[in-house]
């Protein structure tokens, strides 16, 4: 299996580091500058990484996409290992760049400790990532998926005024950020996370009927 | 002699804003943007009871096209950035660059072609998003609203932020992914677009970076409470969109590697 995910980040390329390290550069520079105001763990680990995880997920980690799709889709065992090594390569290399920022702007901020900003992080990472999975899967025309997972980025952030119905909180990818007032940012986290398992059961059924063509 | 060979310059000119509209506007993804921003924009602005409750000023058309450009029309040049983004590499990896490349086509006369192509297809779009809400608003509105009420709100819209904020969304979205990585566009313009989208509206001079809900939207409507509007702010945010705009249109053009056979 480390093999594979091995070969997947090659397949990756080059492009993939050095963006993603101009991004973890950006963000810790914004954790040096940016003034006590700022909350700065909701905005870094709760908005901003998880997009940037989601559009890897869905630029980087391409399936249906993939120029190669028919040959795969020909000759792979199974498609659905083969999509979900693809997302955890480029899930597991932005976590990982993730957690290094986390201690990086730990040193120079004392907001929180790491614990909070992996909650704040990994399940809306998670959730946004595994979305533009399924778009992958279900669209070949390229961006597709980026496209889906930036609209309901922007949606999502669009629409904290929503937050005043009552339910709306357990469900809102950005609670941290809104402001979590009845403190249900566990519960919320969970959701999302089951959300995304959802979505990967949605992705699995696509995957089992293989009507690609 | 010289009309001549302009009449030609203008013709390749326009056969590439001809193709590049094209191409856009028959993508059933534009339209399903489209469609997502309009039934966003009705759910939060259609004049219901509940809703004229809830938002004070929504009797007003002016206020109601003021809101739907300044929070919708945003999600929607969004989403059209990431359509228009991938021309230049799409073109680049078809090998239909090399074909432009090979016919009497100089480099100048693509960009511009693209560039404009691109402005025209997001102006055609926003055109049809806004046009669309306000006719759904005056047909539903409880009250009468006449002709005038709201076409004048509605021309303001489209000249004063629709027009500035379609020339800085689609130069951006068609040049910068020609000389920079277009994920790296995809980030930035997120960045972007997100600071756009949580920036809370004040009594105060809007900073100049807002796409669709800068000072120039404040020329649509005004909050009776603050009725003035800054000058300097208004150009500030106009020039920056402009600018911005231009100098983005501008990179691939004095990048030389750009109309080099890869």
């Amino acid at each position: 299996m480390l093999k594979k995910l091995k070969g997947e980040i090659k397949i990756a390329g080059a492009n993939f580091f050095l963006v993603s390290g101009a991004f973890a550069a950006f963000l810790t520079a914004l954790a040096i500058l940016a003034g006590d105001l700022m909350d700065y763990s909701a905005v870094g680990f709760e908005v901003l990484f998880p997009f940037y995880t989601a559009m890897a997920a869905s630029e980087w980690g391409k399936t249906r996409a993939d120029r190669n799709f028919p040959v795969i889709a020909a000759q792979s065992p199974s498609m659905f290992s083969w999509v979900f090594l693809r997302w955890l390569a480029i899930f597991a290399a932005t976590g990982l760049l993730a957690v290094c920022c986390m201690l990086v702007s730990g040193v120079f901020r004392q907001e929180g400790s790491v614990w909070e900003m992996l909650l704040f992080y990994f399940p809306t990472a998670f959730f946004f990532s595994s979305l533009c999975a399924l778009a992958g899967i279900l669209w070949s025309r390229e961006h597709v998926a980026a496209l889906a997972g930036g609209l309901l980025w922007l949606t999502a952030l669009f629409t904290r005024g929503l937050l005043r119905f009552p339910g709306v909180e357990y469900v809102y990818p950005f609670l941290q950020f809104a402001g979590d007032q009845n403190r249900v940012l566990v519960w919320n986290k969970g959701i999302l996370t089951a959300a995304g398992l959802l979505t990967w059961g949605g992705i699995w059924l696509k995957c089992r009927k293989g009507l690609w063509f | 002699m010289y009309i001549v060979w302009e009449g030609k310059r203008m013709r390749k000119i326009w056969a590439v804003i001809f193709r590049e509209y094209k191409m856009q506007t028959a993508r059933p993804a534009g339209w399903a943007v489209l469609l997502g921003a309009t039934l966003l924009a009705q759910a939060d602005n259609f004049p219901s009871v509940g809703n004229l409750r809830r938002l004070e000023f929504l009797n007003q058309p002016a206020y109601f096209v003021s809101r739907i450009m300044n929070f919708d029309a945003l999600v929607l040049l969004f989403g059209l950035l990431f359509l228009l983004a991938g021309r230049i590499p799409l073109d680049r990896r078809t090998g239909m660059k090399t074909l432009f490349m090979a016919s009497p086509l100089k480099k100048g006369q693509y960009l511009a072609g693209k560039l404009l192509g691109g402005f025209f297809s997001t102006f055609t779009f926003l055109t049809v998003f806004l046009c669309l809400n306000t006719t759904v608003y005056c047909i539903a509105a409880p009250f009468a609203v006449s002709l005038e009420d709201g076409l004048v709100p509605l021309l303001k819209a489209l000249v004063f932020p629709g027009f500035f904020s379609c020339l800085f969304v689609s130069f951006c979205a068609v040049a910068l992914p020609g000389i920079m990585d277009l994920r790296f566009f995809y980030i930035l313009a997120a960045v972007l677009f997100g600071a756009n989208a949580v920036y809370v509206g004040s009594a105060d001079a809007m900073p100049f970076y807002l796409i669709t809900s800068g000072e120039l939207a404040r020329l649509i409507w005004v909050h009776p409470k603050w009725p003035f509007v800054d000058a300097g702010s208004v150009w500030a945010n106009g020039i920056f969109l402009t600018v911005g705009g231009l100098v983005s249109g501008a990179l691939p053009l004095l990048a030389r590697k750009f109309w080099r056979a890869e």
